[in-house]
């Protein structure tokens, strides 16, 4: 959407909408500190304005609003199939936020939420008490970043620290915060941990045109060296690979780029990485599809059990690709395919 | 196209007089004038009136994904926060007899002060107001008997992206006795400068909402159409056969050269649904090799 577009449009977080009941907490006043000039709207509750039908979501996604929520009903699910559990039995992850203020183009979170505006959920305190609950059965492998981008939005809700204390509290609690944000100064304003697992996704620039909003690959491999010398857990998730013209020469060049900026040595103390390539629940690519003219969306996928992917013998050459531009710097023990786990 | 919504003749008078529009004598019980851009409707007083001119308008006339439906006209400030002679951007519109709000998006980028609307079915008066602004409507700046129920019955025809509502503050409710039609059409015609403006914005709005349109073009419809039997396409396959153009075009792929080639080399049209297949699995690898 050109700038011209962008000028008949409102600006982003111009609107905050927040549910009543959690208007008086600290948590809600100190967030709407941080946009004095925002027009404040009551709701009852969120999905009036989330789940409002025929949402234009793209355009929302160029001008988010925020909306301000309490979280109720399980708070903490069982991971998703088309996500990687890395080998972890008590594989979870939560939602502490919908949507993102990144746009990527394929992300299934354009499918999945009826709007483009984010929900912020400022009920830290239930979440805690219900993963507290799952920890007295069992060791917990949580992802707390999956639904959103936590760590771009870190200043808003502080949810990174307050989970990174909770890792360091607890011996059976590990966490995975997914992130594709350049996020230097908060890796530098936290203690290294190896069960607080920053997982960076890293894309070509071929494929991060795609990824409207996100850091160029320049500032996140940047962040990346930060987080190793900082003696942060830093998995490097090779993960959605997509399908761009001469894919190979664009991961063979992405590769040569991350030994370059990072080195070897640095290369080494990677925690693990993951290898897959996209695949989206057939729901969300309908909807997705209906959003947007995005090539990386409109290709001609193939339904696998409920998934779209690309043919299986192209994704399994994918990944075999990249695992082999990987394997002189790691064993293959590191790598995590998720086609592996199917 | 804008549909614009008023509820009486001397709200609307000022825009007829300034913008060129023309009686449209089709519209039946409902005045109505329209230009190319704007289809103006004047829906009378009270909910019923306002749900029904709104419901009429639109099922007569189905408006496009860029279309856009605007509420334009006077209420009474709730309290003295809400300047007399404004005009206003309504954020949420709460209807007061079932309870229920509407948000409209908001994305438009108009520099307008915001407030939130009560809709009843009575007139404001001194008493309603003091019952209604201490139970649970405190939050209400301003009250009209139109907007609620008529956002409820376009938001049968648009998203909330698509629907404007606009309030020019015309009293406190305990003054409204000492309106008159030429005092309302006074107040409006202070506001033509900024509605002129606001009209211009919002069509450039609707411009982007039609750029934005998913549809495929009338081309490539037609070679879908032209294909589908060369193919010798089930419905599946035409889905298929669909989806396979529809990535060609975004990606910018010569399709049209590969299927003048089929032809050429008397590919297509296949002899039969097998062969179709077989052919579609070859349009496929050329596509994405």
């Amino acid at each position: 959407m050109s700038s011209l577009n962008e000028n008949l449009l409102a600006k982003p977080f111009t609107h905050i909408y927040v549910e009543r009941e959690i208007a008086e907490k600290e948590r809600t006043r100190s967030i709407l500190r941080c946009f004095p000039n925002a027009e404040v709207i009551p709701v009852a509750h969120y999905k009036d304005v989330f789940c409002r039908p025929r949402q234009n979501t793209a355009l929302q996604h160029m001008r988010q609003s925020l909306i301000l929520a309490k979280k109720t009903g399980t708070l903490i699910y069982p991971g998703s199939p088309v996500c990687q559990s890395f080998g972890h039995q008590h594989f979870y992850y939560t939602s502490l936020c919908m949507n993102c203020p990144f746009d990527c183009q394929y992300c299934y979170l354009r499918g999945m939420y009826p709007s483009g505006n984010l929900v912020l959920f400022v009920n830290l305190e239930d979440y805690r008490a219900e993963l507290d609950s799952l920890l007295r059965q069992h060791p917990v492998y949580l992802c707390i970043s999956y639904d959103t981008e936590l760590c771009a939005l870190e200043s808003l809700h502080g949810y990174v620290h307050a989970f990174s204390g909770m890792v360091s509290e607890t011996p059976e609690l590990t966490v995975e915060v997914r992130t594709k944000s350049s996020c230097t100064s908060l890796l530098q304003s936290l203690k290294g941990s190896s069960r607080m697992i920053f997982a960076f996704t890293v894309s070509p620039e071929e494929v991060i045109r795609y990824e409207e909003k996100t850091p160029s690959l320049a500032a996140r491999l940047r962040t990346i060296r930060a987080g190793i010398d900082l003696g942060h857990t830093i998995r490097l998730c090779f993960d959605p690979m997509i399908c761009v013209p001469e894919w190979k020469k664009a991961y063979r060049g992405l590769m040569e780029t991350v030994v370059r900026e990072l080195g070897e040595e640095r290369l080494s103390r990677v925690f693990d990485f993951s290898v897959g390539s996209f695949r989206i629940s057939q729901d969300y690519l309908r909807s997705l599809r209906r959003s947007t003219e995005s090539v990386v969306v409109q290709y001609p996928f193939v339904n696998v059990g409920g998934f779209y992917q690309y043919p299986p013998e192209t994704a399994e050459e994918m990944e075999n690709y990249m695992t082999e531009l990987l394997l002189p710097y790691t064993d293959r023990a590191h790598i995590f395919r998720w086609r592996e786990q199917a | 196209m804008i549909y614009l919504q008023m509820a009486l003749y001397c709200e609307a008078k000022p825009i007829l007089q300034h913008f060129p529009l023309r009686a449209f004598p089709q519209a039946g019980r409902f005045q109505s004038w329209q230009s190319e851009e704007i289809t103006l409707t004047i829906s009378g007083t009270g909910q019923t009136e306002a749900a029904t001119c709104a419901a009429r308008t639109l099922a007569q006339n189905p408006p496009s994904p860029s279309d856009l439906f605007v509420l334009l006209g006077t209420c009474a400030a709730m309290h003295e926060g809400c300047e007399k002679g404004r005009l206003y951007r309504i954020h949420s519109l709460e209807d007061l007899g079932s309870g229920r709000t509407y948000y409209p998006d908001l994305l438009a980028g108009l520099e307008l002060p915001e407030a939130s609307l009560l809709t009843g079915y009575q007139e404001l008066s001194r008493q309603r107001k003091h019952v209604w602004y201490s139970s649970a409507h405190e939050e209400a700046d301003l009250y009209d008997m139109e907007s609620a129920a008529a956002y409820a019955a376009a938001s049968h025809f648009f998203g909330p992206h698509q629907i404007e509502v606009l309030r020019l503050v015309s009293d406190s409710g305990e003054d409204a006795d000492l309106l008159t039609p030429d005092s309302i059409s006074a107040m409006m015609e202070h506001e033509i400068p900024a509605l002129e403006q606001i009209f211009e914005h919002l069509q450039k709005f609707s411009r982007m909402l039609e750029n934005q349109s998913q549809q495929p073009s009338e081309k490539e419809q037609q070679v879908l159409a032209e294909m589908e039997t060369a193919f010798r396409c089930s419905a599946s396959m035409a889905l298929h056969l669909r989806q396979l153009i529809r990535y060609a075009v975004c990606a910018g792929l010569p399709y049209e050269t590969i299927l003048e080639r089929y032809e050429r080399e008397g590919l297509i049209p296949v002899p039969g649904r097998k062969e179709g297949k077989d052919l579609l699995v070859q349009f496929e690898r050329e596509l994405t090799r």
